[in-house]
């Protein structure tokens, strides 16, 4: 049985038309990208796998159960989600809200000392274990996403959605989690991730969906998916595909001004 | 270059946290807090039952209730008439304002929790207001559909109604911004405000004289029968509220980060806007309207212990007790024989106190925007 099914899947907020007709499966041990430009939908179908919408058409199937007829419980054994960005309205340290994450799994029932091990493990992976005690209203964006990345890797679900996981993230901290994720996927979770970088998709996802205007453009490998044409397309933007070290890159063609 | 060969130092695990002194004086910290807490509070009800026009010794207060609460003798010697005032004068009232004090105290932190909002308090949202609309109508209509429960009953509800539609108005995107919910709370006490002017226009002289208690605020017109109408309802909703306080931590994160941490939020928030409101409801029932104290105490707990609502709540409930029979030591004796209101000590104390937290929270947003 696939983890994750989506049938042809629409959301509509009013009159406008954020994703349509949307399908595809994936399943565990998958590391699956999602591209695209702005305002295509990328996000909006990560909250409709995550059960955070109401679908206006089609379905998601999350381990064989539409996704919004499992209770929040079971859900967030099933799948966990690092949202874009979050406003935390108290004070509490990177280890508390770290630790937040095991709030439904069943390690709870496990020993103080398993659980503090399992905190400090994924503060260590993300490198956030200096800011334990800090609260984390303080630290910065960056550091603030890896807690929050943090968070997720200790809910343990099966399914790792990732909405921008290195959006506010440095260069080293951007492949550190494109590769925590990927370390994810083989043992055996299923990861979805929106990513902007397509470099990063490229090196790093198993699978590419490539969306467009709410659609699913394109699917595959990112060999397949990632053609100097269809990313141009798709972007409205000339790009060049160069091979360097044996590693596939998008590199953008700037904007020259036009001469007069 | 060496800095592509260190890409694994940096992140590799130390010992485990929480060892160590740090480890256990953190661990320590919440405990502790919780019971300078209680000791402080303890001592000022020993204090508040032994001062007055006729003064006790605090040992005789001490011999006093341990004779009728546990039978046991402490070889204190009291006099009768001492007994007598303790039951009869000081402990309704010392009682009266301890439940009030922790109902609104804990209703203040359980509020700031639902709405993600540091400044949420009865007052401020409007449920005390909404709270004595209630009353004064069951009041003026001469309404005892439940007996001595009637009062507590309506202001409840009053509280219920307030609470929920100012939640329903201020909320935007899963949280409260200050202004909005200031703004909304503002509004919603205008009009419970006017409502309650107009019934006070229409009542007669015994029916005013019971009205103008709402206003002021005070536990001064104790009784059993009051102590006993609100006990009941304000010690549910203290019980029942800190059971809700590891939701309440992850809410924290956000509404939408809290569902996909398996929180059940909308029940969460129902079921404490309803705790809260019985909370308000009862103490505006006992004691009529008291500003800031669900505003202030949370704060303070928060600053000596920490954002954690597992003992921000139970912290809140004993702190608003203590604070709450200190203030209204103060208001018999600052300026005995007269009493000045409760209110108007609290008031005194707190408005101040929401200036310093507004301006406090506005520097760290930097604006209203």
């Amino acid at each position: 049985m696939t983890l994750l099914g989506v049938r042809s899947l629409g959301v509509r907020i009013g009159s406008a038309t954020l994703v349509a007709d949307v399908s595809f499966t994936a399943d565990e041990g998958e590391m699956v990208a999602i591209v695209g430009p702005n305002g295509a939908g990328k996000s909006t179908l990560l909250s409709a796998l995550a059960g955070d919408i109401h679908p206006s058409g089609g379905e998601v199937v999350l381990a064989g159960t539409p996704v919004r007829r499992w209770r929040p419980r079971d859900l967030a054994r099933l799948r966990s989600v690092l949202p874009q960005e979050t406003i935390i309205s108290f004070p509490f340290t990177v280890r508390d809200v770290v630790a937040m994450g095991l709030a439904s799994t069943s390690a709870r029932r496990e020993g103080a000392d398993t659980l503090a091990s399992l905190v400090a493990t994924a503060m260590a992976d993300t490198e956030v274990s200096h800011l334990a005690d800090r609260p984390v209203t303080d630290v910065s964006t960056g550091e603030r996403a890896r807690v929050t990345f943090a968070r997720v890797l200790v809910q343990r679900a099966r399914a790792i959605l990732l909405d921008e996981p290195t959006a506010a993230l440095d260069i080293r901290h951007q492949h550190l989690v494109m590769s925590l994720a990927r370390r994810q996927a083989a043992a055996g979770r299923l990861v979805i991730a929106v990513v902007h970088d397509l470099q990063l998709a490229a090196a790093y996802a198993d699978r590419v969906l490539l969306m467009r205007d709410g659609r699913l453009e394109a699917q595959g490998t990112p060999d397949e998916v990632l053609t100097a044409d269809r990313v141009a397309a798709a972007f409205g933007h000339p790009v060049s595909r160069v091979r360097h070290a044996g590693r596939v890159l998008m590199v953008p063609d700037p904007m020259v001004p036009a001469a007069p | 270059m060496s800095d592509s060969t260190e890409i694994l130092p940096r992140g590799a695990p130390r010992a485990l946290p929480a060892a160590g002194l740090r480890g256990i004086a953190r661990r320590l910290r919440a405990p502790g807090v919780l019971t300078v807490m209680a000791l402080v509070t303890v001592a000022v009800t020993i204090v508040s039952i032994a001062v007055g026009a006729f003064s006790i010794p605090p040992t005789h207060v001490v011999a006093i209730l341990a004779d009728r609460a546990l039978g046991t003798d402490l070889g204190v010697a009291f006099t009768e008439q001492e007994q007598s005032v303790v039951f009869s004068v000081r402990l309704p009232r010392v009682v009266l304002g301890a439940l009030v004090g922790a109902g609104l105290g804990v209703a203040g932190a359980a509020l700031q929790g639902v709405f993600r909002n540091p400044l949420a308090d009865a007052t401020i949202v409007g449920a005390s207001s909404g709270a004595s609309l209630g009353a004064t109508l069951t009041i003026v209509a001469g309404l005892g559909f439940m007996g001595t429960l009637t009062i507590p009953v309506a202001a409840f509800l009053g509280a219920l109604v307030v609470t929920a539609a100012v939640y329903a108005f201020a909320r935007r995107r899963g949280r409260t911004e200050v202004v909005t919910l200031v703004l909304t709370g503002l509004a919603f006490t205008a009009i419970c405000e006017a409502c309650v002017g107009l019934i006070t226009s229409m009542a007669n002289d015994a029916e005013l004289r019971d009205l103008t208690f709402w206003r002021l605020g005070s536990v001064g017109s104790a009784t059993w029968p009051t102590v006993t109408s609100i006990a009941p309802i304000v010690l549910l909703a203290i019980v029942l509220i800190p059971l809700l306080a590891r939701s309440l931590n992850i809410m924290a994160l956000g509404e939408r980060e809290a569902t996909h941490l398996g929180v059940h939020t909308e029940r969460v928030r129902v079921v404490l806007i309803a705790l809260s409101a019985m909370a308000i409801g009862a103490s505006v029932a006992g004691a009529g309207m008291i500003a800031f104290v669900g505003l202030l105490v949370p704060h303070l707990v928060r600053l000596a212990a920490g954002p954690d609502h597992r003992v921000v709540l139970p912290g809140s409930a004993i702190g608003g007790a203590g604070l709450l029979m200190a203030a209204d030591l103060v208001a018999r004796t600052v300026a005995a024989p007269v009493e000045i209101p409760l209110g108007v000590v609290m008031g005194i104390v707190g408005g101040p106190f929401f200036l310093f937290l507004l301006h406090q929270t506005r520097r760290r947003q930097g604006g209203w925007a």
